[in-house]
């Protein structure tokens, strides 16, 4: 019998001051993120994120999706 | 310098399953506080619940090409009545240096050795005999370190109390330097 298998992430998209971007992702995000929680760790991320180019200063979260996906696994047993 | 610095955020999820999480390039300068806050800001975004966070500071030491050199320059001060007699017969490989002598002006020992993140004196065996034919306990009463960009000076200052303890007379001074090496 096939398996399927579905996951789901939470995608951050970080903007940096050297105009460069940053995705972070969290598995297992909740249902009733909003984008007012996303915007209130604007001030967390602050001094503590960097650019992963030049070292800029974290300016914004850019964007923010959930994705999710789900892989199939064949079961290659019942065709033997 | 060349230092990274990361945090990995540590929770627990559907079934009690252990999740870490590494968040890369994390300012080096930000203090824990600030550091953790965000974690837990992430992590709060999730189903999962929050256990913990590290922070990992990596140093990059692969682009180290050459090792810059330091003047060491060490002084040691005696009470005139010990005056040491003869120049120390330093080791390069920092084996401890032996006085036997009675009778030693304060000497100044320069060389010149592979810059350490830091070196520190160690005092093996302080009994010596003075000039006035008695026994006496040396211990180091103070050390002042100054320093530029490549020279470092240490000054070691003795003070001696007389002893009956003893009958070897003998001073023993080595110095140990850590063998982590932090220059970039």
């Amino acid at each position: 019998m096939d398996t399927t298998k579905t996951t789901k992430q939470l995608k951050l998209v970080a903007g940096f001051t050297d105009g460069d971007d940053r995705t972070i992702s969290l598995d297992n995000p909740r249902d009733s993120i909003t984008a007012a929680d996303i915007s209130a760790m604007d001030s967390i991320a602050a001094g503590v994120l960097f650019g992963d180019k030049a070292g800029a200063n974290f300016m914004r979260w850019k964007s923010a999706k959930t994705v999710e996906s789900s892989v199939t696994y064949l079961d290659l047993t019942t065709g033997n | 310098m060349s230092t990274k610095t990361s945090a990995v955020i540590t929770s627990v999820g559907a079934n009690n399953k252990v999740i870490s999480k590494a968040i890369t390039d994390i300012n080096p300068a930000a203090d824990n506080v600030a550091i953790k806050t965000l974690c837990q800001s992430l992590n709060s975004l999730t189903n999962n619940t929050f256990t913990g966070a590290q922070r990992i500071d990596k140093t990059d030491i692969t682009t180290a090409t050459t090792k810059p050199k330091l003047n060491l320059t060490l002084t040691m001060y005696a009470q005139s009545f010990l005056n040491f007699a003869n120049t120390p017969n330093y080791q390069e490989d920092n084996a401890p240096q032996l006085f036997t002598n009675t009778d030693l002006p304060a000497f100044t020992y320069s060389t010149e050795m592979t810059l350490q993140s830091e070196i520190s004196l160690i005092f093996v065996m302080s009994i010596i005999k003075g000039i006035d034919g008695k026994v006496y306990f040396v211990t180091a009463k103070g050390t002042t370190i100054e320093e530029t960009d490549d020279t470092q000076t240490i000054k070691i200052y003795f003070e001696e109390t007389e002893t009956t303890a003893a009958t070897t007379a003998q001073l023993v001074i080595s110095y140990n330097a850590p063998p982590v090496l932090t220059i970039l």
